[in-house]
């Protein structure tokens, strides 16, 4: 029991911190408190679950389009909604903007979701992934947990080279703490904004694979646990890229393992969500800075 | 002997939003002399140098710089062109190395082209070198100072403008300050315009002045002169 | 019957016209006006409709003398459906749960909304609004588990007030009732906003600084803000309850809370007309697509149409008209000149923070 608690923690800790990187990366960078980010999420599981059903293979064989299309998806986003705004909308007015994106992605997908099973015959609500049994170092495990760590941290990691290494990378930290500064000194800071949308599109596109091999999925899934993604994010503080992955597997452990101790006291487990509800309201209130006001000197 | 002209303002009035902060302000900058601009606080210097680097909103007149009219540029093109600003705050990334504050001031040269600017701004601001992997955040007050004018420096500029550069800074930090400033003109041929508030030094060191009372000119030529003008500066700066 | 049908689609409209009017008009007082970012809308709509599910049947078995024993929400239909028929012969007995709940619900619902105004002091105010929303969720997580409370997920069973009047007399009652309230609620809306209350709101939405410094209590301000916009979003709940005949938490969703923002930035947060502007446009698209989907062979539900096109219209808005369809008209009390410059500091405050 406590072995499949422990698994079960760590993959959904895995999406979550892809998640909750991309969502504080268009925050940091555009000040959008993202309400479509979910959306995001759940368009990667639309584009996988549509391939392979197409080509009948394993969903795990589309990542990469998932990957693509989040790139995509975020590039439009970026311009067509959030560029020409800049400078002229307040950080409400955003989150404002960012829900009518929600409404327009999720029922988009719903649509989606008719139009492809009406054509296809395929079943595109209530979707789950058969997982597959994975040879590692002997013993046999889930692939959906070597899997989604695997990636996950091949994707954090490349993601500090790309902040830490490269030039385009250190000007996006740069852009994040002072973009007229960056302007000044002649880098484009439109295409770092854009490049922060696509890659956090992209993350929040391979995360939302893995989602169905957890639980069912329907195109409001996405939307559904958006407020985990933001109580991660805010437990590790709004500020912080590495908190936000400190906070994501924080708020994935204490999901996992309290809704298994909520059923022991005999409360519902639909009670689950309100633990990262709770988390959220607590952080905003006592402590906003969340774990990174731990570690910040600012 | 010829007198160009590096920088001509023609009835500039700019601000932010819908509000006007300078008000007509017309004056002009040779190439090789250090210009200054002083006034009391509030008077919009501060605002006149964001108009000229293209951070405030200009509302009428014009800009012309280096031969060209760079009314309608953006920073970026006019860094391109020769302007170079160092204001008083957010002039460097605190929280980058300065190494990293560095190469993105090199952003868009080549690496060869980088390391060779690098070398001779770290020739002129030798102790660069030794803060290269600090973190911006953890400078004083000169060191980031410094930091920052390396940064603008490696840019290649034509003149500098600089936003009240000893502001904050003890005495003998400030006199190290204006002492790099006069180098820079002196030695190297950087044209100079100045903000200060430090009216006595700004006006000792400038060839010619503005002086800038709510918004508009109110004296504008030789800096010996607007020194020597008791009626003026006391009037205006309580001197 | 042709006429029935006509009533029931009037009726239908008059009373979502309604209650959205009346919420959006609650949303504008406590953003457009006080510029509270009240995210948490939909649970604030929700204590009026759980007051009313949670209490009307209960409130009649108490009045009639009925033991109710059971699951409440295994039963809460059955006995709702009893009450009724009680209420048909006695109409008073409507009228008493009727009000009776109204006024728990107006309570419970001024109170939640005093304690959600505390918050506002330390927030900046996209935190606030995210607080707001965790705020509403919970709340709704907790309706959807808690059973007794309005049965969970098989929600409660409301009692008809207005059993006593026959069909189609009922149908007209009740739109009657629900324009009047929203009547009356928008145009206490209206004074609100023309009073020095109103502008009291609206400069400490500019500038908090120099309304604290004229002397006016921040802390008061928006509480009061708070009170009267939770207390109209319950009336609404109210309203919605009875008319739905069922209490389900599920309709109490963040997706509530954002449609009523879009109708507010679409309708014009600033202006006392924007609430009755934007429920319309979201209305009028919405039945226009219920009309032509019987006309249309689609190969998706139409209903997802009308969320994608609000969504769109906000967006166009937002980048072209900014003030949405009526614009907040100037107060003549500030100069041009200041007033855009303190809106303008305050969008450079969001894009230069440090």
């Amino acid at each position: 029991m406590a072995m499949e608690l422990l698994v079960d923690a760590v993959v959904y800790g895995n999406l979550l911190s892809l998640l909750s990187i991309g969502l504080s990366l268009t925050l940091l960078t555009t000040r959008v408190s993202n309400f479509a980010h979910g959306d995001f999420a759940t368009v990667g599981i639309y584009v996988a679950y549509t391939m392979s059903v197409l080509f009948g293979a394993n969903p795990y064989l589309f990542l990469p389009f998932s990957f693509v299309g989040g790139l995509l998806l975020g590039f439009l986003v970026y311009r067509v909604v959030f560029e020409p705004l800049r400078g002229k909308a307040s950080l409400v007015t955003l989150m404002i903007v960012s829900m009518a994106l929600d409404f327009i992605l999720r029922y988009s997908v719903q649509i989606y979701a008719d139009v492809l099973q009406r054509s296809l015959g395929v079943y595109t609500r209530g979707i789950v992934f058969k997982d597959v049994n994975v040879n590692f170092l002997g013993s046999t495990l889930p692939g959906l947990l070597v899997i989604s760590s695997a990636v996950t941290w091949l994707f954090l990691l490349l993601l500090y080279l790309f902040l830490y290494k490269t030039k385009v990378g250190i000007a996006m930290r740069a852009v994040i703490e002072n973009p007229s500064l960056s302007e000044a000194l002649g880098i484009n800071v439109k295409r770092i904004y854009a490049l922060s949308w696509m890659l956090a599109a992209s993350f929040a596109g391979v995360a939302g694979v893995f989602l169905p091999f957890r639980i069912t999925v329907n195109p409001d899934t996405g939307f559904s646990i958006l407020l985990s993604i933001f109580a991660a994010v805010t437990l590790g503080g709004l500020e912080s890229l590495l908190g936000s992955i400190v906070g994501a597997y924080i708020i994935a452990f204490s999901e996992t393992v309290g809704v298994y101790y909520l059923s022991q006291i005999g409360l519902s487990t639909a009670y689950r969500p309100a633990i990262s509800f709770i988390t959220l309201a607590l952080v905003l209130l006592l402590y906003p800075r969340g774990l990174a006001g731990l570690w910040s000197k600012r | 002997m010829f007198i160009v002209e590096l920088l001509r303002v023609e009835s500039l009035s700019a601000g932010y939003g819908n509000m006007t902060i300078i008000h007509e302000v017309s004056f002009s900058v040779e190439k090789g002399e250090i210009f200054s601009v002083i006034g009391p606080n509030g008077s919009g210097k501060s605002t006149l140098l964001k108009a000229l680097f293209g951070l405030a909103r200009t509302f009428s007149g014009h800009i012309f710089f280096n031969g060209k009219e760079i009314t309608n540029f953006p920073p970026h093109k006019r860094v391109k062109n020769g302007l170079g600003y160092l204001p008083q705050t957010g002039n460097v990334f605190e929280g980058l190395t300065v190494r990293e504050n560095l190469l993105l001031a090199g952003y868009d040269y080549s690496n060869g082209e980088l390391d060779e600017r690098l070398e001779s701004v770290q020739e002129f601001l030798p102790d660069v070198k030794r803060l290269m992997d600090r973190k911006a955040l953890t400078l004083s007050g000169g060191e980031r100072q410094m930091v920052a004018l390396a940064m603008v420096l490696l840019k290649n500029p034509v003149m500098l403008m600089f936003d009240e550069p000893t502001a904050a800074l003890a005495p003998k930090i400030a006199e190290e300050v204006f002492g790099r400033i006069v180098k820079l003109n002196r030695e190297y041929g950087l044209t100079v315009l100045l903000v200060e508030q430090n009216t006595r030094r700004a006006l000792e060191l400038a060839e010619r002045a503005l002086l800038l009372v709510s918004g508009s000119v109110k004296f504008f030529g030789s800096a010996d002169e607007l020194l020597n003008h008791r009626d003026l500066l006391s009037l205006y700066l309580g001197l | 019957m042709i006429v029935v049908d006509v009533v029931f689609f009037v009726l239908d409209l008059a009373v979502l016209y309604s209650v959205y009017v009346i919420l959006a008009s609650s949303l504008n007082l406590e953003y457009g006006e006080a510029g509270l970012p009240n995210f948490g809308k939909a649970a604030f709509f929700a204590v009026g409709a759980f007051s009313v599910g949670a209490l009307s049947v209960r409130l009649g078995a108490v009045f009639l003398g009925m033991a109710l024993e059971g699951d409440f929400k295994l039963n809460s239909l059955r006995w709702a459906m009893s009450v009724s028929q009680s209420v048909a012969r006695n109409p008073f007995l409507g009228l008493g749960i009727f009000i009776a709940t109204l006024i728990v619900a107006v309570l419970v619902g001024s109170v939640l909304g005093v304690l959600a105004s505390y918050p506002a002091l330390r927030l900046r105010e996209d935190y606030l609004g995210m607080l707001l929303i965790a705020f509403s969720e919970t709340i709704r997580i907790v309706a959807r588990n808690y059973d007794p409370l309005v049965g969970g997920t098989f929600g409660a069973g409301v009692v008809d007030f207005l059993a006593w009047a026959g069909s189609p007399s009922r149908e007209i009652l009740l739109l009657f009732l629900s324009v009047v309230v929203a009547a009356i609620i928008w145009i206490v809306y209206y004074r609100l906003s023309a009073s020095p209350f109103g502008r009291a709101l609206r400069a400490m939405r500019d500038n908090e600084l120099a309304t604290e410094s004229l002397g006016r209590n921040i802390v008061k301000l928006r509480m009061m803000a708070m009170m009267i916009g939770s207390a109209m979003a319950s009336v609404a709940g109210v309203l919605y309850a009875y008319y739905v005949g069922t209490v389900n938490p599920d309709d109490f969703t963040t997706s509530k809370t954002f449609l009523i923002t879009l109708m507010v930035i679409i309708g014009g947060s600033g202006n006392p007309y924007g609430p009755l502007v934007g429920p319309a446009v979201y209305l009028a698209f919405d039945r226009l697509i219920q009309f032509t989907k019987q006309r249309l062979i689609l190969p998706f539900d139409p209903n997802y149409l009308s969320y994608i096109v609000l969504g769109v219209i906000l967006i166009i808005v937002v980048d072209r008209h900014p003030g949405g369809i009526v614009p907040e008209k100037p107060t003549l009390t500030l100069p041009r000149e200041l007033r855009s410059l303190l809106r303008q500091r305050r969008v450079e405050e969001t894009w230069n923070r440090k």
